[in-house]
């Protein structure tokens, strides 16, 4: 009786975890297995137990896809831009408009916020026509000024960092936000002691107030490139992957593969194959910062 | 006890009322038929009128479409185990829609005790894959040669016709680039859409083949001289002439002015596209335009033209009925009553010769002047993973070849070896 009243003390927390695991476990975890599986076959939509297992082939077939490669390059080199222009643009926005000198921090933070929740699409289509080669703001700006026009979108050395210019814009009123409350949190009796200690704003920036800000760029860094890996509203509508491939990124190839070319087996592998790069890059990054934390 | 028997009694007497009644009209209830396409505006109002139809014929069977499915939704239902009972099918990815068990083969249908003359069709109106018939038309979207006829006035150069080479095409499409004060175009004599379909329309033109056998093939043909000379031909237009904007970089024409924004916008004299977009460019006030066949090759074929087939669910779970359907938006009557009786509401050539012979057929002057498609169209590229060597290796590599000033031969080689190594290779790997 002792032994059964103590086993149902010990078995009521799991019975509390048991909705959310539930949901873990359908929406997360068995979805996870099933990836696993689909990326190993080569998957029929109609009826799946029709399904041909292939064992690895699908990943060893990725060696061969030239473009598989092109996405990926075109992904990294995307996200590079996109989170360290989107990182250090905010943070000089953000220390601005923390002064205590600087006016209307309220509305400015709201304004630069708006884009952030405007749809990924509105703002493509927006940008998309602002970038227009022949009816853009752009280049008409361009040829008022007596420079020369510009291919943007249509140019295939310029339509990455295009779209890149687009999610950095769309972007920073949240990063300027999260890097805001950074700075606010940050024990004032520090800044007083620099400026006792007749400290200049740079030395003080740099050597009191960045490393105290470590855990935040670290929150943006990583948040940043998952989400900047993962990006395709903005390519789909903006360039579609052109031109010439310039824009393509892994997440448009894995969609096209699947729904263009109904190639879910190899669609999924890819898609694996995303997975391992980020998994990869946040390690390297939490291991990075920890060494960092260490050191201090 | 006697309770007892009186419910028994009761409930003997009232069954049949309770459920006999319902039995009948379950009976009684048509079978459902679900259609899905990617159609909208005037096409889709013709789909649902010949619906419409069928429905007050057949009370039997109840028909119902669905407008504006997209490729991804159209994936799902099938994935999910609702798929329609019949859809609108995109013509290259016929084999991949045969591959997965998505597309049911009509010949059984069609040579059945319930089947129709297939003889009657236009021939390249009917979709094969694999010697069998999957898919059955609505109408016939030619590819046209658009111009605008305010242009052509101004530069007093005579409207495209019939007898137009490309030649043609060239010559007038670079007289008709005009410059503004600066030096910067402002309108250009002809633009090639974003696809680079104006390559396979100037291929299929001269006798042009993609491979050594289009339903399974093992060698690549289409970097031979024709190949080139079609390729060379856009990369004239753009780089020699000056005649063409460069190609654009985003599907919808985000990156230049799109071919379908810039012809009724009045920025480009001459475009190709289906004669699917005379309502859209019907709509644009004082818009003065004009269409005619494809420029003429070495061969009769003057383009390809966009089948509106319909398929038939191969999971679907009213194939006779279906059938039922499909057969009545294949007869002579509907075949007109879908291009307009002539008035063309919808801009599609009937897809059956009789047509063209019935009193019935008013074609207007602007259709006149393309019903010749008719003869003379040729059909878009069915084989597997023809929709990947399109996307992925012919439309970048056009692209590339202009925008980076490449050699034609040189880009059609490197075309040709990505598509042995990227599709050939894997068929057969």
């Amino acid at each position: 009786m002792l032994g059964w009243i103590a086993m149902k003390k010990k078995a009521v927390p799991y019975l509390f975890l048991l909705p959310s695991f539930s949901i873990l476990l359908v929406f997360v975890i068995l979805p996870i297995v099933y990836a696993g599986w689909v990326s190993m076959v080569q998957y029929r939509i109609v009826d799946p137990s029709a399904s041909v297992f292939v064992g690895l082939r699908n990943f060893e077939r990725i060696l061969r896809d030239e473009l598989v490669w092109v996405s990926l390059r075109n992904t990294i080199a995307y996200s590079v831009v996109t989170v360290t222009a989107g990182i250090l643009i905010s943070l000089l926005v953000a220390l601005i408009i923390t002064k205590r000198w600087f006016r209307a921090q309220q509305a400015v933070r709201v304004a630069l916020f708006l884009p952030f929740i405007m749809s990924v699409v509105m703002a493509g289509l927006i940008w998309s026509y602002l970038f227009h080669a022949d009816v853009g703001l752009f280049n008409y700006l361009l040829r008022v000024l007596g420079v020369g026009e510009q291919g943007f979108l249509g140019d295939p050395r310029q339509a990455l960092w295009c779209v890149a210019v687009m999610m950095i814009w769309k972007n920073l009123g949240y990063n300027v936000v999260i890097w805001s409350a950074g700075i606010l949190g940050l024990p004032q009796e520090l800044s007083d002691a620099a400026q006792v200690d007749g400290v200049s704003p740079l030395a003080e920036f740099w050597y009191i107030q960045l490393p105290l800000l470590r855990p935040v760029m670290m929150f943006l860094t990583i948040l940043g490139l998952i989400g900047s890996f993962q990006s395709f509203d903005a390519v789909f509508v903006m360039t579609f992957g052109g031109p010439v491939n310039s824009t393509r990124v892994l997440v448009f190839h894995i969609w096209q593969t699947a729904f263009g070319f109904f190639e879910i087996g190899y669609a999924t592998a890819v898609a694996w194959l995303l997975f391992a790069v980020l998994v990869a890059l946040t390690v390297l990054q939490f291991k990075s910062y920890g060494k960092e934390e260490a050191l201090h | 006890m006697k309770r007892l028997i009186t419910i028994a009694v009761v409930l003997f007497v009232a069954t049949p009322f309770l459920f006999g009644g319902g039995a009948d009209e379950r009976a009684a209830q048509p079978i459902s038929v679900r259609g899905d396409t990617w159609s909208s505006g005037p096409e889709l109002e013709s789909i649902r009128a010949t619906v419409d139809r069928f429905n007050e014929r057949n009370p039997g069977i109840q028909v119902s479409v669905e407008g504006q499915v997209s490729g991804e939704k159209l994936l799902a239902s099938f994935a999910a185990g609702d798929p329609p009972d019949f859809y609108y099918l995109f013509t290259p990815q016929l084999p991949q829609h045969v591959r997965e068990g998505m597309a049911h083969p009509l010949d059984a249908f069609i040579s059945g005790p319930d089947g129709i003359a297939i003889e009657g069709f236009i021939d390249a109106a009917i979709l094969r894959y694999q010697e069998q018939i999957y898919g059955l038309p609505s109408g016939i979207y030619p590819q046209l040669l658009y111009f605008n006829k305010d242009m052509f006035d101004a530069a007093g150069i005579a409207y495209p016709d019939e007898s137009w080479t490309w030649d043609d095409l060239a010559t007038a499409a670079a007289e008709l680039v005009r410059e503004d004060e600066t030096g910067r175009i402002v309108q250009y004599g002809f633009q090639a859409d974003e696809h680079n379909r104006v390559w396979y329309s100037h291929f299929i033109g001269h006798n042009g083949r993609l491979f050594d056998d289009e339903t399974r093939p093992r060698e690549v043909l289409f970097n031979d001289a024709t190949g080139v000379a079609a390729a060379t031909f856009l990369k004239d237009l753009v780089k020699t002439l000056g005649a063409s904007p460069p190609p654009a970089g985003g599907h919808g024409g985000t990156a230049v002015l799109g071919f379908r924004d810039a012809f009724p916008q009045g920025r480009v004299a001459m475009i190709m596209d289906g004669s699917w977009q005379v309502p859209s460019f019907n709509q644009v006030s004082g818009f003065r335009f004009g269409a005619t066949l494809v420029p003429r090759g070495s061969t009769e074929v003057r383009g390809w033209h966009a089948l509106s087939i319909w398929a038939m669910s191969a999971p679907g779970r009213n194939k006779d009925a279906t059938w039922e359907y499909l057969k009545f938006n294949s007869d002579l009557d509907a075949a007109l009553r879908f291009s307009d009786f002539g008035g063309n509401n919808a801009f599609c050539l009937p897809m059956l010769w009789a047509a063209y012979d019935d009193p019935r057929w008013q074609p207007s002057d602007l259709v006149r002047t393309f019903q010749g498609a008719a003869s003379f169209v040729g059909q878009e590229a069915v084989f597997e993973d023809a929709g990947k060597w399109y996307w992925n290796i012919m439309r970048p590599g056009l692209q590339e070849m202009i925008i980076l000033d490449q050699d034609p031969q040189s880009s059609m080689d490197a075309m040709a070896r990505k598509t042995r190594e990227e599709i050939l290779q894997e068929w057969y790997r």
